[in-house]
């Protein structure tokens, strides 16, 4: 039963990521991590332009379940990591969509935001983009960024500037 | 997925590959939203030479391109077989197409204010090491400083802020006003920052050195017309448009770093970019700059500043190491063509480090008023004249700095999007002010980004710029004519 769950899921993100690289979205790249290993996936989101993210390379990891898509996968930025009112100072990724239907922590999110078996790669990776463009301060994962952002909105975008230029000396 | 990848390995044994290497094909997306195709003729080809071919079709410079491919951004070295072995590369597939930044020019938020800060001599670093000793650093400055104190962009803001009176278009002026500002407002902070008082702030460094002969002469003219006008200076730094400019630490940056000399300063000395990478400081230059009297000022003693450091205790000693460490590394012919102290000093980088001999020599050899000696000789001339040619100078200078825009395609892509997200740069134009004052609707559209972003393209620019050529030569005709007929 695990495996042969493993299996479909092993094939479904293979096949997306297919379809990825054939049509290729506007606005990130995605590959595997490592080309044995479907369930890790590497990836890197090209900054929204018209927003202080503009023009950065961000690179994260998504890691999946092997019930995927029942359950949803988790996201990681990779240092440099964007400062952001959603994005917790150690990468990870707090996005109603990414947290399953039956657990919500925060008691904030309506059951029709969250994780449901019909969300790809692709709609999680725009809905990240959409993110970053523009922040959910209700539910802040990075307290500091989520109060610069309401409060002093030039400091905020400095210095997610300054990220972003490291974003690109890493690369 | 599994299968084909099996497959393309395995083919690589066989010489040329799975695919036909005629059909292999790859897609391009580039940040700026266009799409293209490049063929792919080798596989062998390593990203390096990839990104060369790209930077025709995607207008970014080869050393800024980033390209991403399977969520990765791709170095230099690895081959197109590599991406085919490692992650599947197949033809039809789509890259994406970033510009970064150069190598080698940290953005440490941190390290700028520090290096500028620090008080030469201070770092408990060994000396020797090129640019881990605080005096060496500090002098590093200077150095540009005295060599070709140009301005570079200081005194490109003052050709084109002295034609508004006679230029209908002078918007193309301001244009190119934009590149070399900033470049020389950036060089400066090199200097500012290393002393820490305007004297020795001298003017902005040489930011093209020896680079070309037109831009020798052009920043000549610049020179001529900033002493003669300094309040020109003064109105420029004051727009809008270069508020936004130091507010934007990243534009004069990459507007630096299209020097080659001083991308090659920066690699070789990491505390120097991080002094220019400063926004603090960056702000502190262009404040100096506003006041055109200690502008003026500045330029005239920075001859006189480094012979007065070379009289301190150890100076010497400083200015010649950073003069090996820095200006070494720069066009010698450059420091030569600018001319002021370091250039002129005939020590090569292997100068004998404990000659004395040297003490005041800039100052004998270069009288202070050396870089600024066809100064004078243009003021001498009758008034009018003067200013006519200063406009006519200035003209010229814009025009020229904004063809240099045009063709550099980074530069001109920065330009281009600094134009399009400032509302009020078209309105500092006093034509373009007094039209859109008649005319609410104009008004209107030059408020709106998406009217300016259809309005800024190259061929707008191209266009304008043909339009001022054309009415430089007309006034130029006149000019001539009453000149003939005694008038």
């Amino acid at each position: 039963m695990m495996a042969g769950n493993s299996s479909r899921a092993a094939l479904l993100l293979t096949r997306q990521l297919r379809d990825l690289n054939k049509s290729s979205a506007d606005g990130f790249s995605a590959g595997l991590v490592s080309e044995d290993d479907p369930f890790r996936w590497a990836v890197t989101i090209l900054g929204p332009p018209e927003t202080p993210f503009e023009g950065g390379l961000f690179r994260a990891e998504l890691v999946f379940p092997t019930d995927y898509p029942m359950s949803p996968p988790r996201m990681k930025f990779l240092p440099p990591i964007p400062w952001h009112p959603n994005v917790y100072r150690n990468g990870e990724v707090c996005i109603s969509i990414l947290h399953p239907p039956g657990d919500d922590p925060h008691g904030y999110e309506m059951a029709g935001e969250r994780w449901s078996p019909v969300h790809t790669v692709e709609s999680i990776l725009l809905s990240v983009i959409s993110m970053l463009a523009s922040p959910n301060d209700e539910s802040p994962a990075n307290i500091d960024a989520a109060k610069e952002w309401r409060e002093q909105p030039e400091a905020y975008r400095k210095r997610v500037r300054i990220i972003v230029r490291q974003t690109l000396e890493e690369a | 997925m599994e299968g084909d990848h099996t497959k393309s390995s395995g083919d690589k044994s066989v010489t040329a590959g799975g695919a036909d290497p005629c059909d292999f094909e790859l897609h391009f997306k580039s940040s700026t939203g266009s799409k293209f195709s490049l063929p792919v003729p080798d596989l062998e080809e390593q990203v390096g030479a990839l990104k060369s071919r790209l930077a025709e079709p995607s207008g970014f410079a080869p050393e800024t391109m980033r390209v991403i491919y399977k969520g990765r951004v791709l170095k230099d070295s690895e081959t197109l077989r590599d991406l085919q072995d490692k992650y599947g590369l197949e033809s039809g597939h789509t890259m994406h197409l970033v510009r970064g930044v150069r190598p080698g020019t940290a953005a440490n938020p941190n390290s700028g204010t520090h290096a500028a800060a620090a008080p030469p001599s201070t770092s408990p670093a060994a000396s020797g090491v090129p640019g881990a000793d605080g005096v060496t650093d500090a002098s590093a400055g200077s150095v540009p400083t005295g060599s070709s104190f140009a301005a570079g962009g200081g005194t490109t803001q003052t050709a084109s802020s002295a034609a508004p009176p006679n230029t209908a278009f002078n918007m193309f002026g301001q244009t190119g006003t934009i590149g070399w500002n900033a470049a020389a407002g950036t060089a400066g902070t090199a200097t500012g920052g290393a002393f820490g008082d305007p004297d020795g702030a001298g003017a902005a460094a040489g930011l093209n050195p020896g680079g070309s002969a037109t831009m020798q002469r052009l920043q000549q003219q610049m020179q001529q017309q900033l002493l003669a006008n300094p309040g020109a200076m003064q109105e420029i730094l004051n727009s809008p448009l270069m508020e936004s400019m130091a507010e934007n630490p990243e534009l004069m940056r990459t507007l630096m770093m299209t020097n080659p000399q001083i991308r090659e300063m920066i690699n070789q000395n990491p505390e120097v970019g991080h002094i220019l990478n400063d926004p603090a400081v960056l702000r502190q230059t262009m404040q100096l700059m506003r006041n055109p009297r200690l502008m003026q000022e500045m330029m005239r003693t920075s001859d006189r500043a480094m012979a007065n450091i070379e009289s301190m205790p150890g100076g010497f000693d400083a200015l010649r190491r950073l003069y090996t460490d820095i200006q070494g590394s720069l066009d010698p012919n450059a420091a030569l063509a600018t001319g002021a102290a370091a250039g002129a000093r005939p020590g090569t980088p292997n100068t004998n480090p404990s000659s004395e001999t040297t003490s005041g020599r800039v100052s004998e050899a270069f009288p202070l008023p050396s870089t600024w000696a066809a100064g004078p000789q243009t003021g001498a001339g009758d008034s009018n004249q003067h200013n006519w040619m200063n406009s006519e100078l200035s003209e010229e200078a814009a025009i020229r700095a904004t063809r240099a825009i045009l063709d550099n395609p980074e530069l001109f892509r920065l330009t281009q999007e600094q134009m399009v997200a400032s509302d009020t740069f078209l309105l500092a134009n006093p034509m373009i002010s007094a039209m859109a004052a008649m005319n609410p609707q104009m008004m209107q559209a030059l408020q709106d980004i998406q009217f300016r972003r259809h309005l800024f393209t190259r061929e707008f620019f191209e266009s304008t710029l043909a339009m001022q050529e054309a009415q430089l030569r007309f006034r130029r005709a006149i000019h001539n004519a009453l000149r003939q007929s005694g008038l």
